[in-house]
């Protein structure tokens, strides 16, 4: 087991250095942080070659790298070019919110996939089977982005003004001045939450209806039946062990994504998390903060999907790593 | 167990409602609204206004400070020696009075302003605002340190003298025609002794720590809101309002959303029609509409060999319908622009386009006499922008009338203006450009000496007299020579056609009916430029 995490260990240093060299690169052709400068016509050139050398934007592309590297290496990510301030600040204090959503939606969605999943399989072709997977296919074909706007429009608006009372927020963490109530944080929770996990437990409750058919057709739960064990025992003990091996294994390559947040959602609700800050430094060209949150995304793809085959291994004792 | 599962969820969600319901229903009672008969202003309140773009820094100054969302909350606190009014006027803020010839506040050769600043102006910390404080601007301004946006006009100081607290005489090394935005516009008065010791890159990025203006900083919770607070020590009229919260929403749909549910009181979304229209079908809602600085304008790549020949770029201004692209794409809310330089910089101003209407056997007539036949070319513009697509079918239909056969190619922003348009890769292009208070942006454009990369003249348009004039205008200080010289700038364009202003675009701010005050400026003011006279009717 030791040799095998120190191999993968090994083995994902190159990856990450290929990573962060493709991501400069494609940053530094498809545009530059002073672009926006450059076309206003209120500021000279003058003034953008000044900044450009301050920036050290002028220097070639791979002594640009080398730079950013060292420092990358010892710890010193940079500073944000729009906003002055260190990448690790900025990225620390937007991951409570990402972790927030994305964890409650993770725990959430992982809850109720399991439940649907394995119901669909024990009635299968039942009513309920038909329904969660309408539901499901709906999930997949479902525009985010539209989803969200309809929930919003919905449940934020619409409830609102038929019936006077606000069951649920529009947008934003907390309402202004009520920044420590927990019923008011939970409000403006329900509706991210519910468009994030409508997707996941779609996709999530298919792989545990399908394995777990696969394990209701096996032979040792005819002998655990034949044994005598209640019909309940032989499901949850025997039946939903088993079944819950890949969907687990699934479900912990996701959790790589916990960090990196979605950035439709966040923008739509107003949440101001990773992927919003992704999205906007990449759009500004704010290398240092682009960078850095790749750096993370890679290193968080690699562990988790290290400890995904760890967990397959330890539930699963057919599998042997070497 | 699953049944209990599902028990236990079931209560947790009843409870939950019933917890809503109490807190609602118990609160509904108090939200009654009462009458008031006089419209006299209140003081007290808290504004939340919704805004799309949270700032980077709050350091108007250095890179990422430039962009309105910053200006927007630092209008409220800093001050600066010149406001502009909706109507494009310069009304001193700061400044007791306009320097003028007469008032020995302009003197020339060399040109030399004196700038007398009003007596009760002071900080928040009760230091006065004094002659130091703008020398120390420009210091800064200067300084290398600093990762400072621009320092255009600033670069032109030779000195500057600050014979007492009121008064600041700024000695120039050339004869500088936009002076007035000088320590205005997008920059400010800074205070000498709170910045004197500090990093400038560093100390105003999350806060601003002390107050020139109607408000001061009071706090910003990142991804959430910026808090203001009435500055109580303001040397100006106090504002009504207790406090605004800037609560940041990045996505129109949701902020229109919210403020129909009435989460926010105002609203100052990127202008889009359609928007427009829900706003004022909005029930209680008041909105202001009105022509924006921002205006679409179709230009010609001159060193195309086909649109070198003037009769076709001729044609093809007779050709293009202007009248019923801005009736399609702007529903009627503006008229089509007759010049690069708006109406509302009146002084300014002449209709020199004002001739080129659709007439389609002139245009006939003008290609014949170009004397070139089966004429291909293509137009491009930002790609995802429905209202450009638009313009650029009508006009495919209106030159097809014509015989010339218009294709369409469009690419993202980043590729059209750093890549099409600085190279030169394009026949015809659509994109925007923004009027100033003072024009010589909008001038300096079609000097022969702004060819890309370094200037901006992406028609690579080069006429002798346009280059002599505008560099004449922008060191002209009598006011009506300059005015005469950017007029026969227009009539020459007009004639020269590198360029045909399309039409203005909107602007618009919306808010809910127990907000008053708020009045539409579409110059670099913003939305927020006269905040200290908003109040809320309680």
């Amino acid at each position: 087991m030791l040799r095998f995490v120190v191999r993968r260990f090994i083995y994902s240093i190159p990856v990450l250095i290929a990573v962060s060299i493709i991501v400069f690169v494609l940053m530094q052709t498809a545009g530059d942080p002073l672009s926006r400068l450059r076309n206003d016509p209120r500021i000279s050139r003058s003034d953008v070659i000044r900044l450009e050398k301050k920036m050290g934007l002028d220097k070639p592309l791979h002594i640009q790298y080398f730079n950013w590297a060292f420092k990358f290496a010892k710890g010193d990510w940079g500073e944000s070019f729009t906003a002055h301030r260190p990448v690790l600040e900025i990225i620390a204090e937007k991951l409570p919110a990402t972790l927030t959503l994305m964890g409650i939606s993770f725990i959430i969605s992982a809850i109720l996939a399991i439940i649907i999943g394995v119901y669909s399989a024990l009635k299968q072709y039942s009513f309920f089977d038909y329904a969660a997977t309408t539901f499901s296919f709906f999930g997949y074909a479902m525009p985010i982005f539209w989803l969200a706007l309809i929930l919003q429009l919905v449940f934020g608006y619409y409830l609102w003004k038929w019936t006077g009372i606000r069951f649920v927020y529009t947008a934003g963490m907390s309402s202004v001045g009520m920044e420590g109530s927990i019923i008011d944080r939970i409000q403006h929770l329900i509706l991210p939450i519910a468009t994030l996990s409508f997707a996941q437990i779609a996709q999530w409750s298919r792989y545990q209806r399908s394995s777990m058919l696969d394990v209701l057709g096996a032979d040792y739960l005819r002998t655990a039946r034949a044994k005598g064990l209640p019909e309940r025992t032989v499901i949850l003990k025997h039946a939903l062990k088993n079944a819950l091996i890949p969907v687990v294994t699934i479900m912990a390559i996701d959790l790589a994504y916990l960090f990196s947040g979605a950035v439709i959602v966040e923008t739509v609700f107003s949440w101001p998390g990773m992927g919003k800050l992704f999205h906007d430094a990449v759009v500004q060209f704010n290398y240092p903060v682009v960078m850095a949150t790749m750096m993370i995304s890679a290193v968080l793809v690699i562990f988790f999907n290290m400890v995904s085959d760890i967990i397959n291994k330890y539930l699963d004792p057919r599998i042997k790593y070497d | 167990m699953l049944k209990d599962i599902k028990k236990i969820v079931g209560f947790f969600t009843a409870l939950f409602i019933a917890l809503i319901l109490i807190i609602n229903v118990g609160c509904k009672a108090k939200e009654e609204p009462t009458k008031s008969a006089t419209e006299k202003p209140t003081s007290g309140g808290t504004l939340v206004f919704g805004y799309e773009q949270e700032p980077e820094t709050l350091n108007p100054f250095i890179l990422g400070g430039d962009l309105a969302p910053t200006g927007d909350v630092a209008n409220l606190i800093l001050p600066k020696f010149f406001i502009v009014t909706p109507d494009f006027k310069y009304e001193p803020s700061l400044l007791a009075e306009i320097p003028t010839e007469e008032n020995g506040g302009i003197k020339k050769n060399p040109l030399a302003i004196t700038y007398k600043l009003k007596k009760e102006a002071k900080w928040s910390d009760g230091k006065p605002i004094t002659s130091e404080d703008v020398k120390f601007t420009w210091e800064t301004i200067m300084n290398k340190k600093w990762e400072i946006v621009t320092q255009s006009g600033y670069d032109l100081i030779k000195k500057i003298d600050t014979p007492d607290a009121q008064t600041v005489v700024v000695t120039f090394e050339s004869n500088y025609a936009s002076w007035r935005d000088l320590w205005s516009g997008t920059y400010y008065v800074l205070p000498k002794h709170a910045l004197e010791k500090a990093d400038l890159n560093k100390i105003w990025n999350s806060k601003i720590t002390i107050s020139g203006g109607p408000f001061s900083f009071k706090q910003w919770k990142a991804g959430d809101s910026i808090s203001l607070v009435r500055n109580e020590n303001y040397w100006g009229k106090k504002a009504y309002l207790n406090s605004i919260v800037f609560k940041y929403i990045p996505d129109t749909n949701t902020a229109l959303a919210q403020f129909k549910a009435g989460e926010v009181d105002m609203i100052y979304p990127t202008p889009d029609i359609d928007l427009l229209n829900q706003l004022q079908a909005t029930e209680g809602a008041q909105v202001l509409s009105g022509a924006g600085t921002q205006f679409e304008q179709i230009g010609f790549n001159m060193k195309n060999p086909i649109l070198k020949n003037k009769k076709v770029r001729e044609a093809i201004a007779y050709a293009i319908d202007r009248k019923a692209i801005t009736e399609q794409v702007m529903k009627g809310n503006v008229k089509p622009l007759h010049s690069i330089i708006v109406p509302e910089q009146s002084r300014y101003y002449v209709p020199a386009w004002e001739k080129y209407t659709k007439n389609i056997e002139k245009a006939k007539k003008l290609l014949k006499e170009s004397g070139l036949k089966n004429i291909s070319l293509t137009i491009s513009t930002t790609a995802g922008n429905a209202a450009r697509e638009r313009i650029e079918q009508i006009i495919q239909a209106n030159l097809k009338e014509i015989g010339i056969d218009l294709k369409i190619k469009n690419t993202d922003p980043a590729t059209f203006f750093d890549s099409w348009l600085t190279d030169g890769t394009f026949d015809i292009g659509e994109w925007g450009f923004m009027a100033t208070p003072d024009p010589s942006g909008q001038i300096i454009t079609f000097s022969g000496e702004q060819m890309p990369p370094d200037g901006l003249n992406n028609f690579f348009y080069s006429n002798d007299k346009v280059t002599k004039l505008a560099d004449e205008q922008d060191i002209e200080l009598d006011e009506n020579k300059r005015a005469e010289k950017i007029k026969e700038i227009q009539e020459i364009l007009a004639e020269d056609l590198p360029t045909i202003p399309m039409f203005q675009r909107i602007t618009f701010i919306a808010f809910g009916s127990k907000v008053k005050g708020p009045k539409l400026n579409p110059t670099i003011e913003g939305s927020t430029w006269n905040a200290a006279e908003w109040w809320i009717k309680q």
